[in-house]
């Protein structure tokens, strides 16, 4: 098979920083969309050979994206008891990390984030101002965003417009 | 207004699409005649007091039954849609 050139949804933008915050690309060579049939959680669960994350979690490579729903990264599944779709190329996902991370993030979504509530493995289905989004915390100082792809342009202006008014009212 | 997603907890008003009366949970059956269908498609009430609707946290894509007093806007109840299938 022809080898393609994989093309990054955010252009050449990245990575950046903003004051203290970093903002990377993730990407991953496989994206697949999990969603067991009814009553076959379990045998899912059998099949890929771990715990499917609770609702609003992440574990390991897995990642809750709504109610029956999961994304698996970089991970070979095959099951005949979910329904499995390659979304490889559907996301944008955006690291923020930094000491202000989740200062600039409060600034765009709605819920509250701070580690009290939304601690390292928390996930959310939620907005980043008007965008819904999967907003995952994977280390005290630093957050995963992930958007549909084709929102990485508005995502990464919205993330870095936030950055910088920070950074101008901390001054 | 705050609404409580089954799944996510309680969210923004922002993150729900308003879809209409749950009497949309209630589908007649194919031959259960024109005046059953019409109170299906067409007549709702619009009470001063509880009513339930249907809203969907888009974020999650969870559709959520929703009843609330429409004079004091208090929500008492929501449930998963997903469930009652």
């Amino acid at each position: 098979m022809v080898k393609l050139i994989p093309q990054s949804p955010f252009g050449d933008a990245l990575p950046c920083s903003i004051d203290t915050a970093t903002l990377q690309e993730v990407t991953y060579g496989s994206i697949t969309w999990v969603a067991p049939f009814a009553g076959r959680q379990v045998a899912v669960e059998q099949a890929i050979g771990q715990k499917l994350p609770e609702p609003n979690r992440s574990v390991n490579d897995m990642l809750w994206v709504g109610p029956g729903q999961y994304l698996a990264f970089d991970k070979e599944i095959t099951t005949d008891q979910a329904a499995l779709t390659d979304q490889s190329d559907a996301f944008a996902i955006l690291s923020v990390q930094g000491s202000s991370a989740e200062a600039i993030l409060a600034r765009l979504v709605p819920i509250d984030l701070r580690s009290a509530s939304f601690g390292v493995g928390h996930t959310a289905r939620t907005l980043i101002n008007h965008m819904a989004a999967s907003v995952t915390r994977t280390a005290e100082d630093a957050f995963e965003l992930m958007v549909m792809r084709s929102m990485a342009g508005t995502l990464l202006e919205e993330v870095s417009e936030a950055a910088k008014h920070l950074s101008a009212r901390d001054a | 207004m705050r609404i409580s997603c089954p799944y996510c907890g309680e969210r923004d008003r922002r993150e729900f699409y308003y879809l209409g009366d749950a009497v949309y949970l209630d589908r007649p059956d194919r031959d259960a005649g024109a005046v059953a269908w019409d109170d299906y498609l067409h007549n709702r009430d619009n009470p001063a007091g509880i009513t339930t609707d249907l809203w969907q946290h888009t974020p999650c894509g969870a559709w959520v039954k929703v009843t609330r007093d429409t004079t004091t806007h208090a929500i008492s109840a929501t449930a998963p849609v997903r469930d009652m299938s």
